[in-house]
This record gives C-alpha cells, sequence and structure tokens, in this order.
C-alpha cells in the first residue's frame, strides 16, 4: 500500500472578524465582550503571542474603516485617525522625533497609532500627553474626547480610539526622549517628555512633563511643573526644579534608582539647554 | 586579479534568491518538535506519551528508549544525552522528540508529554557547583577539567615588584545569534541510509557522531551541509541532527526540523561566561615580572569543546607578552546552566580583556603611556610562545601596535560637550590558529577535470557566511591561472568531498592555500600532459589558462573540448591530505601560527544617562596576505562589531538556571544604528622566508574589541571596568558620585545669561 499522509491541522482557535465601520465593531464586541479583541496593525498583538500569550476567540479588524485613517489639519488642531500607521505619523511635524524611537521601519509600517495609546507603555503616550493631546473613544453607545492623560485609565475598558486630537503648540517648546538598551529598535527603559514655553525666559502655565518607565502607564509629574509656572528660567529656579523634580520621582516607588536618575538629569539638561546663555 | 572580487554566493544570499537547506521541503514531509526539560535540575520520574498518540496526525514520538545507538553527542565526549532518561541537567535538556503532519500538531503533541520530575538543587552559579556540600553533575564532581600552566616561580617574581594589580574581571554568556537557527530536513534513503540537509561547521564530525548514535555505518549517512546562514562556532556540535535523524528512520519520511528562534536560544551552546582574577607586577621601570591568573569558566553541565576553550584561555593568558615568571590556573565548572562550547575567539576573547585591562592599570600605576608600557614587554619576532613553544616567527605584535599607536596620535582630543565626554582606548591580542599540538587535525582537498569540461576545485569545508567559497575562487584561479568561469566549487556533502577537517578555529582559508600549494603543480602538469598528448605540443612549453591551455598567447586546447578528447575512464584526479602546521615542540594544544590585532576604539559617554556610544573602531590585523579584500573586512569589521555587543549589550542572563531573556525582543545585539565609523588596516608583510601563506581571520577581528573599549571609557572618564557588557547604572553612579560632572559645572560656571 502507497504510504499516504495526510495533513491534519488542529482547529483553529482564534477568528478575525472583519468591521467595516465603528458601530460594526461595537456590535461585534458587544456579541462577545469577553473572548474578543480589538486589532489594527496587530504589532502588539503579535509581539505578546510570540511571549506565550493565548489569542482571544475573536478578533475585530479595525482594518477596513476607512473613517479611522489619514491626518486632518484644523486651525488649532492635527487630527490622526487611531488606525493611522506610525510611519505615516512620522509626518507629523511635533512627531517628528517621537515616530522613529518606535520599533523598527518595518514594524512602523503596520504599527498604528491606536494601538500604541493602546499598549500599556506606548512611546508615544509620554509625547502624547506633553503635547496634551486627545483622545475620542466610542464606549457603547457614548463618543468622547478626553485629554490622554484622563483617557489611560479608561482602557482597561477596552473602548474603540478613532482619533487623536493634537494642539497645533509650539514645536520647538516640545522636548521627548527614550532611552533604550541600545540605539534604535529596544524596549524603553524609560521615556521623558515635556512642553516647555517660554516667553521671555519666564515659563508659561503649560508646563507639562511625562515620564514612563517601559513597563507601566506614563504619568504626569506635577509638583515639578508647579515649581516651574511663572518662574524666570535662571539657574537658580533651575536647582530648585531639579530638587522637586528628584523628590518627585523618588515617589514613584516601582522605578528604580537608574531610571529615576536618568529621568532627572535629562529633564534638567532640556531645563539648562533651554535656559539663555548656558553652557556657552 | 582582481583582490575585491564579488562573492559568488553574494547576489543570491542579497536578494534572497538562495535557498538555505532549512528552506527545503520533500514530499510526505514531516515535521518534528522536541520536548526540552521543565526544570534546570530534576531527576525523571516517569515520561508518559499516551496522551500523545491519540492526537490525530501525529506519526512517531521517541524518548531514551528509542536510541539505537550511544545516547549521547560531543565532540570530544558524548557526555550530552540525546534524550535524557534518568536526570535533566539543563533547561535546554532533550526529553522526548515527535515528528507529525504539521507544525501545530507537532507542537500540540508535546505539550501532551507529561513527565514527572523530582526537583534538584540548581547549581547556577561556579562558586556553588564548587562548593563541599553541592550536588554532583557528575559521579566525579562538578569540575569538567582543569589546566595549568607555570613558568617560573610567580611568589618570587612578586618580591620584586614596585607595582602590583590584582583584580577580578568578569565577562558574559554570548549568544552567537546567527540569522538561520538550527534545523534542516532528514530524508531516509532507499538503502536504509539517510541523508541529512542540516548545517554543521564539520560535515564528516556530523557523520561520526551520527552513526555512533544511529548504530548506522558512516557510509550510510550522507551530510550536506552548505550553505547555512551563521554559526560562529554555534553549530560545529551537533544540535538537533540527531532527532530528525530517528525521526525519519522511524517513520521512513522525510523530516524537518527547524528550532524557532526561543527554541534556538533555550538549547543552543553559548560562549563561556568566565570570572578571571588576576594579579599582575612590574618592576619600576615597567618590566612585568609576575602574572598570576586564576581562570573559572562556567561550562554548563556538558563538555563539548569547554577543555579546549579553556586550554585556549590559559594558552593567551599572557597574550603578546613576555613575562618572566607566569602561574596559570584553569578550571572549567559543570553547573546547571546554558551548555557553553565553541564561539569565534575560543576563549581568547574573555582573557584578553582581563589582560589588556591588568595592562592598562599597570601602566597607570606605573604613570607610564600604555602603549610604551605595552611596547616594554612585547614578545620580539624570533620569541618562542605563550607556552614556551616554537613557533613561526613574527613581528605581528609590534606591526599592529606601530599601527594603532599612530592613529591615537592623529585622533584629536575634540572639545568636550557639556553632556558627553570623548575617549580613545587601544588593546591588542595574540591568537593561536588551528587546533594545537597533539589534536588531529587533518586537512586535505582536490582538484579534479569534471565530466563538463570544469576544473572542480572541492574542500570538505562549509560555507558558514564567512565566504570561503570567494577564498576558494580567489586562490584556486591564482593557483591555476584560469578565471572563475572555469572552475566549479564543491563544497559541503560528505558524498562529494574530500575531508579538510572543521570550519573553525581560523583554519579555512590557511589549508585552502595550503592544499592548492601542494596539488598545483601536479595538477597543471597532468592536464598539460595529456594536452601535449592530444595537440602533439611539446608538454614543456605549455601552460593553463582562462579557458584552457595555452602554447605561448595561443589557446591550443579549451578544458572542456580536452575533456572530451579523452577516454571515460581517463580521469584527471588531483588528492591532498595533510596536518595543520603544529609547533615541534610537544606542548599540548600549543598553536603554531598566531594572528595579531591592534584595536582603537573611540567613544562617547553620555553623562546624563550612562551609556556608551562607540564612534569609532580601527583594528590594525596581521595575519599575512589579503586573499578577498571584502571577504577580509567582512571579517574584521562584523566580528568588531560582534565584539561592541559583547561590550556593551549582550548578556544571556540566566537565574537560577532559567533564561530571562528568552528572545530577540529582550537580547539586544547590535543594529546597524550601532555600528560605529568601522577601519580596518591589513598588514600583510611577513618575516622573510615565511612559507605558510595567508592565515586565517575568521576569530581575530573579535578578540580584542572589548578592553579598547573599556579602555575609552577609562580615557573619558577616569574609570575602569572590569565586568562586560557595561552596565550604564555604574558609569551613571560613577559620574553621580562626583555630583554629576556636568551638574557641578552648571552649578559652578556663570551663565552667560546672568552677566546680562
Ligand atoms: C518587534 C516589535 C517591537 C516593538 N517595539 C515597540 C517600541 O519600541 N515602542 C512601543 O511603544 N511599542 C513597540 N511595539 C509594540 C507595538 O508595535 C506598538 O505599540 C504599536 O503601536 C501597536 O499598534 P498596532 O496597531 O500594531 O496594535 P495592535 O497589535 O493591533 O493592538 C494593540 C492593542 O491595542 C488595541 N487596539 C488597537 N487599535 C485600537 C483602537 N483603535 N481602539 C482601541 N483599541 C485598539 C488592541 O486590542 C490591542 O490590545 C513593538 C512591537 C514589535 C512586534
Amino acid at each position: 500500500m502507497v504510504n499516504q499522509t495526510t495533513e491534519h491541522t488542529l482547529k483553529a482557535n482564534t477568528v478575525v472578524q472583519v468591521a467595516h465601520s465603528v458601530k460594526e465593531a461595537l456590535e461585534l464586541k458587544a456579541q462577545r465582550p469577553l473572548s474578543s479583541r480589538l486589532i489594527s496593525g496587530g504589532t502588539l498583538i503579535q509581539l505578546e503571542r510570540e511571549q506565550g500569550k493565548v489569542l482571544p476567540e475573536q478578533l475585530i479588524s479595525l482594518e477596513q474603516i476607512p473613517s479611522l485613517r489619514g491626518i486632518e489639519e484644523t486651525e488649532d488642531f492635527m487630527i490622526i485617525g487611531a488606525m493611522t500607521t506610525l510611519s505615516e505619523c512620522a509626518n507629523v511635524e511635533c512627531l517628528k522625533t517621537v515616530i522613529p524611537t518606535v520599533a523598527s521601519p518595518a514594524v512602523r509600517n503596520r504599527a498604528t497609532l491606536g494601538g500604541n495609546l493602546m499598549y500599556t507603555c506606548g512611546d508615544t503616550i509620554p509625547a502624547l500627553i506633553a503635547l496634551d493631546a486627545k483622545v475620542t473613544v466610542v464606549d457603547g453607545a457614548e463618543e468622547r474626547t478626553v485629554s490622554v492623560i484622563d483617557f489611560l485609565p479608561l482602557r482597561a475598558d477596552e473602548p474603540i480610539v478613532t482619533h487623536i486630537h493634537i494642539p497645533k503648540e509650539s514645536v520647538e517648546s516640545f522636548f521627548y526622549q527614550k532611552v533604550g538598551f541600545r540605539k534604535s529598535f529596544s524596549k524603553s527603559q524609560l521615556t521623558v517628555s515635556s512642553m516647555l514655553c517660554l516667553d521671555n525666559q519666564r515659563v508659561q502655565n503649560n508646563v507639562r512633563f511625562a515620564f514612563s518607565d517601559g513597563e507601566r502607564a506614563a504619568m504626569r509629574l506635577t509638583s515639578t511643573e508647579q515649581a516651574l509656572v511663572g518662574q524666570q528660567l535662571t539657574k537658580s529656579i533651575i536647582q530648585e526644579a531639579s530638587e522637586t523634580l528628584r523628590k518627585e520621582l523618588a515617589l514613584i516607588d516601582t522605578a528604580t534608582t537608574y531610571q529615576r536618575t536618568v529621568a532627572k538629569n535629562v529633564f534638567i539638561s532640556e531645563l539648562i539647554n533651554r535656559m539663555e546663555g548656558s553652557f556657552e | 586579479m582582481s583582490k575585491s572580487r564579488k562573492r559568488p554566493d553574494g547576489n543570491a544570499k542579497v536578494t534572497g534568491e538562495l535557498k538555505y537547506l532549512t528552506d527545503r521541503t520533500f514530499p510526505k514531509m514531516l515535521y518534528a518538535k522536541v520536548l526540552r526539560s521543565a526544570y534546570p535540575h530534576a531527576r525523571i520520574r516517569s515520561i508518559s506519551t499516551e496522551r500523545t498518540k491519540e492526537l490525530p496526525g501525529v506519526e512517531a514520538i521517541i524518548t531514551h528508549q528509542d536510541v539505537p545507538g550511544v545516547n549521547g553527542f560531543g565532540i570530544i565526549t558524548p557526555d550530552q544525552p540525546v534524550f535524557c532518561d534518568d536526570k535533566v541537567r539543563f533547561i535546554g535538556d532533550a526529553i522526548a522528540a515527535v515528528a507529525a503532519t504539521s507544525i501545530e500538531v507537532a507542537e500540540e503533541a508535546i505539550k501532551r508529554i507529561d513527565v514527572t520530575y523530582d526537583v534538584l538543587p540548581v547549581l547556577d552559579d561556579p562558586e556553588k557547583s564548587l562548593a563541599e556540600d553541592a550536588p554532583k553533575l557528575r559521579e566525579d564532581g562538578n569540575v569538567l577539567y582543569k589546566k595549568n600552566f607555570t613558568k617560573g616561580d610567580v611568589n618570587e617574581g612578586f618580591k620584586r615588584c614596585e607595582a602590583i594589580v590584582e583584580e577580578t574581571y568578569h565577562v558574559p554568556r554570548q549568544m552567537h545569534a546567527y540569522m538561520e537557527t538550527e534545523g534542516g530536513v532528514v530524508v531516509p534513503e532507499a538503502d536504509g541510509g539517510i541523508t541529512v540537509y542540516m548545517g554543521t561547521q564539520h560535515g564528516f564530525k556530523d557523520q561520526f557522531q551520527l552513526s555512533r548514535i544511529l548504530d548506522l555505518p558512516k557510509e550510510s549517512i550522507r551530510i550536506v551541509s552548505s550553505p547555512m546562514g551563521g554559526s560562529f562556532g554555534g553549530k560545529d556540535e551537533l544540535n538537533v541532527q540527531p532527532y530528525a535523524a530517528l525521526l525519519a528512520l522511524k517513520t521512513n519520511k522525510p523530516v524537518k526540523l527547524h528550532q524557532t528562534r526561543a527554541e534556538s536560544v533555550i538549547s543552543s551552546i553559548k560562549r563561556h561566561p568566565m570570572t578571571i582574577t588576576i594579579k599582575t607586577g612590574a618592576d619600576k621601570t615597567g618590566n612585568v615580572i609576575a602574572h598570576d591568573v586564576q581562570i573559572v569558566a562556567d561550562t554548563g553541565p556538558y563538555a563539548t569543546l569547554g577543555p579546549a576553550i579553556l586550554d585556549f584561555a590559559v594558552e593567551h593568558s599572557a597574550g603578546p607578552y613576555r613575562f618572566e615568571h607566569v602561574a596559570v590556573n584553569g578550571t572549567s565548572v559543570l553547573t546547571n546552566n546554558a551548555v557553553s562550547g565553541e564561539f569565534r575567539g575560543f576563549g581568547g576573547n574573555q582573557i584578553t580583556f582581563a589582560l589588556e585591562n591588568q595592562m592598562d592599570r599597570l601602566a597607570e600605576q606605573l604613570e607610564q603611556c600604555p602603549t610604551a608600557f605595552r611596547k616594554l614587554n612585547l614578545r620580539g619576532e624570533q620569541d618562542l610562545g605563550p607556552l614556551e613553544q616554537r613557533i613561526v616567527p613574527t613581528t605581528g605584535a609590534s606591526d599592529v601596535l606601530k599601527n594603532v599607536e599612530q592613529l591615537k596620535k592623529q585622533i584629536e582630543t575634540r572639545k568636550d560637550h557639556p553632556f558627553l565626554r570623548t575617549g580613545v582606548g587601544i588593546a591588542m591580542a595574540m591568537h593561536g590558529g588551528g587546533l594545537g599540538f597533539g589534536r588531529l587535525d587533518g586537512a586535505g582537498g582536490r582538484l579534479s577535470l569534471s565530466d563538463d569540461g570544469k576544473i572542480d576545485v572541492s574542500f570538505g569545508f562549509e560555507e558558514v557566511g564567512q565566504g570561503i567559497v570567494a577564498v576558494i575562487e580567489e586562490l584556486t584561479t591564482e593557483a591555476l591561472q584560469c578565471d572563475e568561469n572555469d572552475i566549479t566549487i564543491t563544497i559541503g556533502d560528505t558524498n562529494r568531498v574530500p575531508h579538510s577537517g572543521s570550519t573553525t578555529a581560523s583554519r579555512g582559508t590557511s589549508m585552502v592555500w595550503h592544499a592548492l600549494e601542494r596539488m598545483k603543480q601536479e595538477f597543471k602538469e597532468k592536464l598539460c600532459e595529456k594536452a601535449a598528448t592530444l595537440t602533439g605540443e611539446p608538454k614543456d612549453e605549455l601552460r593553463l589558462g582562462t579557458g584552457g591551455i595555452y602554447k605561448g598567447e595561443v589557446q591550443v586546447l579549451t578544458y572542456r573540448s580536452l575533456r572530451k578528447q579523452l577516454h571515460h575512464d581517463d580521469q584527471v584526479v588531483v588528492e591532498t591530505s595533510f596536518d595543520f602546521p603544529t609547533t615541534p615542540d610537544e606542548v599540548d594544544g600549543g598553536h603554531y601560527l598566531y594572528t595579531f590585532a591592534g584595536v582603537l576604539a573611540a567613544v562617547e559617554v553620555d553623562l546624563l544617562t550612562g551609556q556608551v556610544n562607540v564612534t569609532h573602531l580601527h583594528q590594525a590585523i596581521s595575519a599575512g596576505e589579503v586573499i578577498n579584500e571584502l571577504g577580509y573586512k567582512g571579517q574584521i569589521e562584523g566580528g568588531g562589531v560582534m565584539s561592541l555587543g559583547y561590550s556593551i549589550m549582550e548578556d544571556v542572563v540566566m537565574e537560577k538556571g532559567h533564561y530571562t531573556k528568552p528572545n530577540f525582543d529582550t537580547y539586544m545585539l547590535p543594529t546597524i544604528s550601532d555600528v560605529p565609523r568601522l577601519t580596518v588596516d591589513a598588514i600583510e608583510k611577513l618575516p622573510d622566508g615565511d612559507g605558510h601563506g595567508p592565515r586565517g581571520v575568521g576569530e581575530i577581528g573579535t578578540v580584542a574589541v572589548a578592553p579598547a573599549i573599556t579602555k575609552a571609557i577609562h580615557d573619558a572618564l577616569g574609570i575602569w571596568i572590569n565586568k562586560i557588557p557595561v552596565d550604564p547604572s555604574i558609569i551613571l553612579q560613577a559620574v553621580e558620585k562626583e555630583g554629576g560632572t556636568w551638574w557641578n559645572e552648571f552649578e559652578n560656571e556663570q551663565p552667560i545669561a546672568s552677566h546680562k
């Protein structure tokens, strides 16, 4: 008898459903709230699968929802669809220093901004906090727009992110640095970002400092911000801010000494760089 | 002759057109998976495959009971079980394997194999293994091997020293990280034998090892082993060949086994982590009088080449220097960590890091220039080798040192940025080629005129990505004065190639050259003789050339027509076999041919993050003639980048015998962004009358990089590093201890704004 080989495959455990509108995605999600998950670029989900996480029974793809793609410019905002890839986002002026630090070119061609915001410690999050970005989310029937920092705890309910609105503030006043384990394509050890607008060397009200430890959700460093608001950026103010920052970072008990020291150093170096005439 | 010829295998590799052995498929092919241990150290109480048998698509399940021959492998001692029966000794130990009709079924099947264990204490550090009450990993204890070397009396020597440096150095477990993970296909043949399509560095050794395991005659096992996607020493030892072979024989179907990266990380061998304690002393003028070295290597649970690697480290403990009194004690210790084995540099990288750091520290203590201090202690052309054995005369040591010294003078120290410090460091190394005295180190090759009228040149070497095909092409066309269209190159198939020994120990280029030197005259004469008979031209006036046989500038016969006109049985074949040249002195493991590297590294240290940015890596190499420029540069630059990873980022960290970085998302290798400016100077000159030809350069580019980088960090910040990869938090601590150099400057300087 001929030795026949028939291929046996296991029953697939995961079904991918393609939604064509946000409404349809919501309906699909409502059908199996506990055993489904949205998928955009799928790069995080792929990473998690490689790490041994089991895929849910249903993946709801947002790829075929045109309204979630693209970048629109209004007078005050850059409005970015959640399904816009990181590679496309690199064209947005204020994200020019941010996007190249995330993953690799190939990953960025698939990865989306919405997906990055939903990733616990997505590298764009500290930047979006510093930029005071807002997020539009649809949760059940409701659609709302909230600031990124307020959005972070809402992620647990798995809403659909539809758009990210970035105010067109001064790009020169924006700062971002990711500290990885090598020069590119690395997990973050820590990521910091700030917005520091100066008028005649005086710190304006919209000062924002954000910190992420590369594991947990990013946070704002409000005491440090308070110490700077309205102050003239001088050596002694920087010295004071440095001390406040040190204390504020010390309160983050999940952070390592290395992370705290580097975060402080990097922020302070940015203040020094911004101070007129320093190190000249 | 174009020395910068493109690699014959280059285009197909770069375009992705080339099929690797792991890309092959065969009709009716099955897929295999190996079940590895759940614990780093445990007694196996039971193995049950009952639940696997029910799974449709599973065609065979094998355990230790299914090994017909020796249940073990190892290039020297077969002490690593193919399948564990009573005990597992590291997390990569194999317990069972499955062949199924798809990868998914095979994966599910191994999950259904039930193994019960009695967990044993984990020896995750050589120190623990050496403790009195440590459980024994083998009957005679936990020391795999010891190697000592003494010259003079160090204790007497230290009495005469004015400056003494004593330090302990730690070097990491590095991963080869070849692009193509282990695997391929094993195909059962009609005659009861098998063909193994899997990458290796030594096809005939795999054939031998498999024959022992499978209890099959060697002739029944054909190994097809080139091309492969990288090895760096990592595939010289057997890896997954036995599993696919056993399953193919059991099912009588082709079986594919290709490890995922995560599976590869778990099971593959790694570079030996070592702890090296050295005490070195010099007199007032800077002559090193005494050098006392203790090496402890974490070799994992099985031997593979652990002893030979320790021998190599011990041999190179004093590197290119001549010290009056030397004592080296090396111990290779068994642990429940990853199996450590062969890796580009072969123990030289570890010891060179420690030795070169000692030299720099001593120079500082003596307030001498590190280069002048090295020169003072450097070997001369006619000096004995490091084991006091006779070696081939060489000026390599002083040549490479001069080269980097010159460059260092030219590099302007750039004005420091407030948050950056820059530094430059140099280091050097001496590295033996071949396996050393007393080791079977046969080589050979074959030239023949094949039926299609091509000159076939054949070696038992493997193309692992290093460029041996380009070297063979270059040397053959040069030796025979023909061109690349006249020749075919046959490698990587035990059915078709002669024994050349392993593609290891920087021996490939050297052995190809030697083989051709031995064969070329006889081969040319044979061809000319046949041509003379056929054409009636006087034999002595004929010569080989492009496309055929020439008389003067006139072609009298093409190779093709020569072949056609010969009787079929009239074969033109020249073969040679010989041994890699060794020292005439009976010094076990002692080398004879050495290469040298001088390295200059420039770094920028970020004071805010403690991170090190290597900005320039220069290597001066003394290894005789360059055979292929691109290949040579590729080896040195690639080796440099590999060691940049070793110096500042790579470490296969294990905690309690488990890998903490199981994949490339956390195990950091340099990417193209981390690659600094790379420059290579080849010093080709050899002493007059050197008849040994070009030396191999597969390893030398990796050996002295780390100490150059750490010296550059010292130059930048004034801190000594005794552990690699360099930990940015240690650098940051050092910077912060001084109150943060940049912060002090800021606090103490008057910013211009406040002047206004
Ligand atoms: C090799 C590799 C390297 C990486 N490196 C980095 C890195 O350096 N920095 C970094 O930040 N990330 C990194 N990532 C993670 C990931 O690629 C990015 O975070 C990416 O932006 C995720 O986007 P995505 O569209 O692929 O998300 P997906 O994988 O599709 O989804 C991610 C999560 O977001 C949810 N989600 C997706 N879209 C929406 C939406 N519109 N509304 C609500 N929920 C949504 C999904 O349900 C899922 O939980 C890396 C991933 C890989 C594979």
